[in-house]
């Protein structure tokens, strides 16, 4: 569908930034709770009953529901994995997962031993996996991709952790850094590359601020407990139990308040400073406060509902999150060339998600 | 009959707006403005994507191009309709309200099965191939590790030492056990108190403290060591690690695409998962020990007084409340009540 005339985003973009000459499209969500609890629903009903081998099928559902549902200048995205792709990854994770986690408990040394293979594993599952994740997303029936090498990898998700935990973390937010702009910069739409411009600056402001919040965090905590220590004395049953309550509520709360503040800021940043080659700039407009309400908001709701709230809660934060991220597209959208290539097999990403290796933005 | 779609071309994010028809496996594409054919496919060389919520059909074809139709194509239809069955049944389940209440109702239960009878006799006939040889070398390991870690050397002196061993020895010859393949041994430990503990190759140790507590009352000594013993006997250790392995694959792979903060609830699901099999697991040793006691001619009141005795030392709580989730063992309280009921 040729789009010409040109579209007003709900958000108020700053043109004047823009190196290149793009106006602003529409980004637009349109997954509804209803039509996504039926989905769910029954995912997890045959997951359970086929003992989990209809989670592929779940997972190629569910990413189909959200990627193809999420429409950019009146065109979808698309999720390309196929149920088998991930089936044959998971088999395969699942014993791999299964051989760590026996030889982990049957042996504690030979476990230090694979977990140090682990660790050298871990930059080429990175990078695997996010190339799997990028080549199974479309947009224009063009594939996005990613070319981060082992090396590079290392260096960021490895070795800049391990030196900053020996300089008492004062290396950390540029560590940080260094991952996000690995990944954003070795994402590729088409023949597009990404290029981000992010400033060490920022990360260490937010880390600091983020620090600050910890502590006053486990200062309440301390306290609390103290004063629950003090009533304890007189029944100790009942005080036991509720401090232990209240403090994984304040522990929960606390915690999410300092992600979504990180999260809030680096993300906006990242936007901000991202963009895509001759094609496209971005603006993201998450703030602390409506993220933390949302995130809070979203784990009462799983509490109460003992779950049953989780496709509103996945509906909210896809909601969220395109309603507060903006995109100007330059006219030459129409000339971007696939070079993704071959087929992908989905091992890489299923071992990185069994043995929890996740990376994302911000 | 033609309606309009979007034609992507191939490895290309050029679009083009085109009408399509399909007849008798044949998928024909024209140009919208002027009707002019753009190509021609048999619709088994093509991709189809299943029917899915609200979304647009797309059709893969053959060399690349993708075929987008809006919401609602009766064209789509048709084409689903002659690919196979099986996802359109699918999407008129995850559509239908009525399968949704029957799944919300089956949902619970098809999970309790999985958690109740599944996953721990899956565990069960697991632990059940493991050779001995190999948890014998477990034990040998993991005390190593547990030396390094939190054990010390014993401070009891060598003749109770070997008053417990004898009591030790006949227990086993008692109950018929092997005695080869158990093992008794004695460590001090601060971080454990008044404690024991039982490895899956049949090595049973036991505190400085629980001694201390234990030695003039050997009923309630033996007691405890026929429940640790029952832990051996059954394949405890070797169930725990494949009840583990499976309720973490679980949690992964049925809610493992949360994000962040979510995550601490499935962390938290699968710890109550694990601690319910555990406060299993011990129940089932203690009803091991109160039978086997009985075959001795003595009463399971023997381990009630262990218990109280343990729970006075630890100032353990009794209270059974919410905590009980958290916990893996079963609250005291509960225990002597069923050793005391077992008595009678």
């Amino acid at each position: 569908m040729e789009n010409t005339q040109e579209q007003t985003s709900e958000l108020n973009l700053a043109q004047e930034n823009a190196p290149i000459n793009t106006h602003p499209v529409d980004l637009k969500f349109h997954g509804k709770t209803g039509e996504f609890f039926g989905i769910w629903i029954v995912n997890i009903l045959l997951s359970i009953v086929t003992l989990g081998i209809y989670s592929a099928w779940a997972k190629v559902r569910t990413n189909r529901y959200f990627y193809g549902n999420t429409e950019l200048d009146q065109h979808s995205f698309s999720y390309l994995a196929t149920p088998l792709q991930i089936l044959k990854g998971r088999i395969i994770a699942v014993i791999l997962f299964g051989g760590y986690f026996i030889i982990n408990m049957i042996s504690p040394l030979a476990g230090l031993g694979v977990m140090a293979v682990l660790l050298f594993a871990s930059p080429w599952l990175i990078c695997a996996s996010l190339r799997f994740k990028m080549r199974m997303t479309s947009y224009r029936n063009v594939r996005f991709n990613f070319t981060g090498t082992y090396g590079d990898a290392f260096i960021n998700f490895i070795l800049l952790p391990i030196a900053s935990a020996f300089t008492l973390y004062l290396l950390m937010p540029y560590a940080l850094k260094r991952m996000d702009k690995f990944i954003v910069d070795n994402t590729y739409y088409g023949d597009r590359q990404f290029q981000s411009n992010l400033s060490a600056g920022i990360y260490y402001k937010v880390c600091l601020i983020a620090l600050v919040m910890i502590f006053a965090l486990m200062a309440i905590i301390f306290a609390v407990v103290g004063s629950a220590a003090v009533q304890a004395q007189a029944d100790p049953g009942a005080g036991f139990s509720m401090m232990t309550l209240v403090m994984f509520a304040l522990y929960l709360i606390g915690f999410s308040l300092i992600q979504a503040f990180y999260q809030a800021h680096i993300r906006n940043h990242i936007f901000a400073e991202t963009n895509l080659e001759d094609l496209a700039t971005f603006k993201s407009e998450f703030s602390f406060t409506s993220l933390a309400f949302l995130q809070v908001t979203n784990m009462l709701a799983l509490l109460c509902t003992l779950g049953l709230a989780y496709p509103w809660v996945k509906i909210r934060l896809a909601e969220y999150a395109v309603a507060r991220t903006g995109v100007n597209l330059a006219e030459n959208k129409e000339e971007i060339v696939d070079v993704a290539g071959e087929k992908q097999s989905a091992l890489s990403e299923e071992v990185a998600d069994v043995f929890d290796i996740d990376v994302a933005l911000g | 009959m033609a309606k309009f779609a979007t034609l992507y071309l191939a490895g290309h994010s050029k679009t083009r707006q085109v009408k399509a028809t399909f007849e008798q496996g044949m998928l024909s594409v024209f140009c919208a403005n002027d009707g002019e054919q753009i190509l021609t496919e048999d619709i088994s060389l093509c991709q189809v994507d299943s029917a899915l919520g609200n979304l647009p059909g797309e059709i893969k074809l053959p060399q690349g191009e993708l075929l987008v139709f809006p919401v609602g194509s009766e064209v789509m239809d048709d084409v689903r309709k002659s690919q196979t069955k099986a996802p359109l049944y699918l999407n008129f389940l995850e559509q239908n309200k009525l399968f949704w209440l029957i799944a919300l109702i089956l949902v619970p239960i098809s999970f309790y099965g999985l958690v109740q009878y599944v996953i721990p006799s899956l565990a069960m006939s697991f632990a059940k191939q493991i050779p001995y040889t190999i948890k014998a070398d477990i034990d040998e390991q993991v005390l190593v590790v547990y030396d390094k870690a939190m054990l010390d050397e014993t401070e009891i002196g060598e003749t109770t030492q070997q008053q417990i061993q004898v009591l030790w020895q006949d227990l086993l010859e008692d109950i018929y056990l092997d005695k080869q393949q158990f093992t008794l041994l004695f460590r001090k430990s601060d971080a454990l108190k008044a404690n024991a503990f039982a490895l899956p190759g049949g090595t049973i140790v036991v505190t400085d403290e629980l001694v201390n507590l234990l030695v003039s009352k050997p009923d309630a000594l033996e007691a405890i060591l026929l429940h640790e013993i029952a832990h051996v006997e059954l394949n405890h250790s070797m169930r725990v690690m494949a009840e583990s392995l499976g309720t973490t694959l679980l949690m992964t792979y049925f809610f493992g695409d949360l994000d962040g903060l979510v995550e601490v609830f499935s962390g938290m699901s699968v710890t109550l998962l694990q601690n319910n099999y555990s406060r299993d697991l011990e129940a089932n040793a203690d009803a091991y020990a109160f039978k086997k006691l009985k075959q001795l001619n003595k009463s399971p009141l023997a381990f009630a007084k262990a218990m109280t005795l343990l729970s006075e030392q630890t100032k353990d709580d009794k209270y059974d409340s919410l905590l009980k989730y958290f916990s893996t063992h079963p609250s005291t309280k509960s225990r002597i009540e069923k050793a005391e009921s077992s008595a009678h």
